[in-house]
């Protein structure tokens, strides 16, 4: 469970970029975040994965107040949380494979319980064969999966996602949303900051809307 | 094997790896380490074969007594009468030992050593007086071997009694002087070590600053990211320490053939000898701590950067 009370952040800057925003979602829910750029979807998404740190109020995730969190217990925490970002963030030194292994090796996990646990991840977004490649010889539509692989390969509690289809064709956008689904389908929180408004009117998702940083209307129905 | 263990070895070897793939640039760095280590090891070595010469004088002390007694054309007799005179002196309980060197001795000494063969032999009488060199008892301190000289200068028959401890205090200092200096010159070298270490290891933490942000939001820990950068400047440190001693060894190789001839020359026993292996040893352990204190520096300042970040201000 994710819960903001009263949280504003501001930048270093001056920019206010969340202005006492108070929401929650459910353990096991699939929240899509929308609005302008600037709006304040990255921000939300930063504080959860503990990237930034509110000024004001609370963030709690599973009951803890994660601002509190500081050394180690901010590395525990980010490993309980699985994030695909637009840009994919893949190492280009490394095979896919390795870049999917990253979150495993950092929790200094078992040497062949690694091994099993990247191919089924692999497997799951339907790149094992091209597990020995380099993200750079894939499109980019594979690289979003690899990125995707290594977001769910440490089996967290929640998924964050940031504008995963943003770089992406709708047929393309679309896979990778159905495997975004299928994830939450096994109890993980996922929450995706998107434009894509054709994914909205899903099933059994909220919306989160953020209008300069507000809340706009939760939980709504979208009406564009 | 453990896996952590064998996460720290494959760290190592990566390092190894990476360092290997720039070799010019490693072998750079490695050199400038060696060199700064190489500096201070020589000099030390040097005052520490000072300091022995300096020592083993100084441990058997020994006074030079010249008589004082005219020949009068029978040398023989002289002779006689000065180690009479000698085994006199044997009964004081502070003298341990008497050497006696004729002016014929003394003589032939300075003709073969001085490269004046020649001249001496003109001369038509022998000007130098009979010597007794007394070597006072062990237990003797410097000051009851001072109030022996004045006595024995004190006696007829006595020329004059020299005990030569003076310079031999004065290159005590000197060398004292001269270790301190290394000291410091050992200090600023480390300071050095550490700026060229942080150096490379901020290097290389920009080189992978994509890798650092990814691990950093992936879950790594601190430890985690800090441990490619910790071996990086520990290897560099020990590896530049090897050089170090290799250049250090060759130096001493060098200066060894012409010292010895020099010290020939003055009739000294004076070697400078190898590096010893402790002596070694602990230059090789203090530049690599010194190599990982500069890495966990740079990569401490990196990681707070990141955390600032975290916090949000």
């Amino acid at each position: 469970m994710i819960r903001f009370s009263q949280v504003s952040k501001k930048y270093p800057n001056g920019f206010e970029a969340l202005k006492n925003l108070s929401f929650q979602i459910e353990q096991g829910a699939f929240c899509f975040l929308t609005g302008q750029s600037g709006a304040g979807k990255s921000t939300l998404l930063k504080l959860i994965s503990l990237t930034e740190t509110a000024t004001r109020g609370q963030v709690l995730v599973n009951d803890i107040n994660i601002s509190r969190l500081r050394g180690n217990k901010v590395a525990k925490h980010r490993r309980a949380i699985g994030t695909v970002y637009q840009d994919h963030k893949l190492l280009h030194d490394r095979t896919v494979e390795d870049n999917v292994a990253l979150p495993l090796v950092v929790a200094g996990c078992e040497y062949r319980e690694t091994n099993r646990r990247v191919r089924a991840a692999l497997d799951k977004v339907g790149l094992l064969k091209k597990s020995k490649r380099y993200p750079i010889t894939l499109s980019g539509g594979e690289q979003q999966r690899v990125g995707i692989a290594r977001a769910v390969v440490g089996r967290p509690d929640i998924l964050l996602a940031d504008e995963p289809t943003g770089n992406l064709d709708p047929e393309l956008a679309d896979e990778i949303m159905q495997l975004f689904f299928e994830f939450n389908r096994v109890e993980v929180t996922v929450v995706v900051a998107t434009h894509d408004y054709r994914h909205l009117n899903s099933e059994n998702t909220n919306v989160i809307r953020l209008v300069e940083g507000r809340l706009s209307d939760y939980p709504g129905s979208v009406d564009e | 094997m453990n896996s952590y263990l064998l996460r720290h070895l494959q760290v190592f070897l990566d390092t190894l790896g990476r360092m290997w793939a720039a070799p010019a640039a490693t072998l750079l760095t490695m050199s400038i380490l060696g060199i700064a280590l190489a500096l201070p090891l020589v000099l030390l070595k040097i005052a520490d074969s000072l300091q022995q010469v300096a020592g083993n004088w100084q441990g058997k002390p020994e006074i030079s007594v010249f008589l004082s007694m005219d020949a009068g054309g029978d040398l023989e007799d002289l002779d006689q009468r000065a180690i009479s005179y000698g085994q006199n002196l044997l009964n004081n309980p502070a003298i341990d030992d008497i050497q006696y060197i004729s002016p014929q001795q003394a003589l032939e000494e300075f003709k073969e050593s001085s490269g004046f063969g020649s001249a001496v032999d003109q001369l038509s009488d022998n000007p130098l007086p009979p010597l007794l060199v007394i070597y006072p008892n062990a237990d003797q301190s410097l000051e009851d071997i001072q109030k022996l000289v004045q006595d024995l200068e004190e006696r007829a028959d006595v020329d004059s009694a020299n005990f030569d401890h003076r310079w031999l205090q004065r290159l005590g200092a000197i060398v004292d002087l001269f270790r301190f200096a290394v000291l410091i010159l050992a200090l600023v070298m480390s300071v050095g070590v550490v700026l060229i270490v942080s150096n490379t290891v901020r290097m290389s933490i920009l080189d992978r600053s994509d890798e650092i942000e990814i691990v950093n939001q992936v879950g790594g820990t601190e430890g985690f990211i800090r441990r490619p950068f910790l071996y990086q400047g520990f290897l560099q440190g020990a590896l530049g320490g090897l050089i170090g001693i290799l250049i250090s060894s060759a130096i001493l190789f060098l200066l060894s053939r012409p010292v010895e001839q020099l010290a020939t020359l003055y009739q000294s026993q004076f070697r400078i000898g190898w590096l010893d292996q402790n002596t070694a040893l602990i230059a090789l352990v203090a530049i690599s701590c010194l190599g990982w204190l500069a890495a966990r520096l740079t990569v401490d300042r990196h990681l707070r950067s990141l955390r600032v970040s975290a916090r949000g201000k």
